[in-house]
């Protein structure tokens, strides 16, 4: 435990969460234009 | 328990309230299951909530066969029978199928890329216990006026835009199961790329991992679409706007662009993951590795890509110029290249192996021959002037079946007598399994063999009647499913329930050919594992 890990787990989460929120807000957002 | 210094960090401020320290011991009772953080623990969850929903979709497929055991209607109102379609779809596909392979994804992955645990052990957490209430909103949907919906599991416009509350707790279910979803495939991607024990290249993993890996970036893109199509279809219902209703403007074709955009990477979805189980097993009871290991990467691959292109071969007969059709029809065609490269790489492992039949292999061998079948008729079904034909007959019920039932469930019965003995500490009965191999197997085909028939002669999906002359088919196939429904039952309690209460001790390698990580470590797999990363070779 407390092994050293790349501490960018969050960043890639957020990352991929922003994708996610970009297919998302894409979908709808395109009837818009 | 958790393994990056950005979680202990969460530990601080986001303490219980009680007394209780159970940082690193392993919990007891009921918050062992609730405030479960494990992703062994998880996993289980995982796997029996997709069992439990199994059981009930199969409920409601017995009843759908019941009505349709003879010509008539015997048992149901039509407009339960709708429901009972539109919901045994969701069911399996939402709460059993996929849940399923997020249960195999939690407890496998981090002990094959050799990590402690899933990379947000609190995340986890909430991606499953978003699931319960998803289920409870979807079974009380029966209850409430209109019954629960009715729109089929694709939730078509302008039926979806009509139906009673119903339709909008499906809606929220699927929000929810969606937003799992999503958490569970960061979770995936991020263990899988940020956690692997030193030396575990992308290209050394096991190929249960980059299936997983792939799918859950084709998750990522696809839930949210689905979402957006709901969260449309939730604003027409209830905001005044006019997205899919053509009274205001809107265009109802276009809900089913927007929700086949999803649907067709869901079909990979669940199979992609079920063909990296089967490339573990293959090679384990062939005793050979695996017959072109980066080939199946990247077919793989292929497969997630080209499913982005194809999916308004669902929609031929809504109406479309002539060179989309060509380009669905070939596109999709295309997908049977990369297809065709693991098919061929599972029986090339096969040849010239030592090989044995224990029941993970009699699945993994069962599925590779019954699931090609399934991928046969998707062939035919590309075919634009054929899909017009039979679109919306049993011919698709039974070709759709073929690559879920015979391709994911089969491979998820694989997976579990595959790896039964890491997670219980015990081998299962071996007689039983068999049986369990040759009662599903004989039993699928008889339900869904004569579908083929039927949709060729024209009967209709999604009707609780239908014309004489279909009567002895459905008959067969009715009698099928019931054998089909009690083979799973006796599953549960002669092989499940058995296994995880006692039998043969499980060596922490019981399979001869078996190679992993998860191998390496005791049967059943203590409750915390890989504390110290392993050196891979």
């Amino acid at each position: 435990m407390n092994q050293p890990r790349k501490p960018s787990n969050l960043k890639l989460g957020l990352v991929l969460a922003g994708i996610a929120a970009f297919f998302f807000a894409a979908v709808i957002l395109q009837h818009f234009v | 328990m958790t393994t990056s210094t950005l979680d202990h960090a969460h530990d601080d401020h986001h303490g219980h309230a009680h007394d209780h320290d159970h940082a690193h011991d392993m919990p007891t009772g009921a918050r062992r299951w609730l405030f479960a953080t494990n992703h062994k623990d998880i996993g289980t969850l995982y796997l029996w909530f997709a069992f439990i929903m199994l059981l009930s979709g199969g409920v409601l497929a017995l009843m759908i066969r019941t009505e349709l055991f003879q010509p008539g209607l015997q048992f149901f109102r039509p407009e339960f029978f709708n429901q009972l379609t539109t919901m045994h779809g969701i069911v399996m596909v939402f709460g059993a199928i996929m849940p399923a392979f997020v249960g195999f994804a939690n407890w496998m992955i981090p002990l094959q890329v050799g990590a402690s645990d899933m990379a947000f052990a609190r995340m986890n957490n909430f991606s499953f216990w978003l699931l319960p209430p998803a289920a409870i909103l979807l079974a009380t949907s029966f209850f409430v006026p209109g019954g629960a919906t009715a729109a089929g599991w694709t939730l078509y416009a302008p039926l979806s835009t009509q139906m009673g509350p119903g339709m909008d707790m499906a809606i929220f279910a699927l929000h929810i199961m969606g937003a799992s979803s999503i958490m569970g495939s960061i979770n995936i991607i991020v263990t899988i790329l940020n956690m692997r024990a030193p030396g575990m290249t992308l290209m050394k993993m096991p190929m249960f991992c980059w299936t997983w890996l792939i799918t859950a970036f084709l998750l990522i893109a696809v839930m949210p679409v689905l979402a957006g199509a709901i969260t449309m279809t939730l604003t027409d219902r209830h905001f005044g706007t006019s997205f899919f209703n053509a009274a205001g403007g809107g265009d109802p074709v276009m809900y089913q662009h927007i929700f086949w955009f999803f649907g067709h990477p869901e079909v990979y979805i669940m199979i992609l993951p079920a063909f990296g189980i089967v490339s573990q097993i293959i090679p384990a009871f062939a005793r050979k590795p695996l017959f072109g290991y980066a080939s199946m990467v990247y077919a793989t691959a292929s497969i997630a890509i080209l499913s982005f292109i194809v999916w308004a071969h669902h929609m031929f007969t809504t109406g479309m110029p002539v060179t989309s059709q060509l380009f669905f029809m070939y596109a999709t065609m295309l997908i049977s290249v990369p297809t065709g490269v693991k098919v061929f790489n599972w029986v090339a492992t096969m040849w010239k192996g030592s090989m044995t039949f224990e029941t993970p292999m009699l699945f993994a061998v069962g599925f590779i021959f019954v699931f090609t079948m399934g991928g046969f008729t998707g062939l035919i079904l590309a075919v634009t002037p054929i899909d017009i034909q039979v679109q919306d007959t049993y011919y698709v019920v039974a070709h759709f079946h073929y690559v879920l039932v015979a391709g994911s469930l089969f491979a998820l019965f694989a997976g579990f007598y595959y790896w039964a003995p890491k997670w219980t500490g015990h081998m299962y009965p071996e007689g039983r399994g068999k049986a369990h191999f040759w009662l599903s197997l004989i039993t699928f085909n008889i339900t869904f063999f004569p579908m083929h028939f039927l949709g060729l002669a024209g009967m209709p999906r999604r009707y609780a009647d239908y014309a004489v002359q279909f009567t002895d088919f459905n008959m067969i196939v009715s009698v099928g499913a019931f054998g089909f429904g009690l083979s799973q039952v006796y599953f549960l309690f002669a092989v499940v329930l058995p296994t995880i209460r006692g039998g043969e001790k499980a060596l922490a390698k019981p399979w001869e050919g078996a190679e992993g990580l998860e191998w390496t470590v005791p049967s059943p797999a203590p409750f915390h594992t890989f504390e110290n990363p392993p050196l891979v070779k």
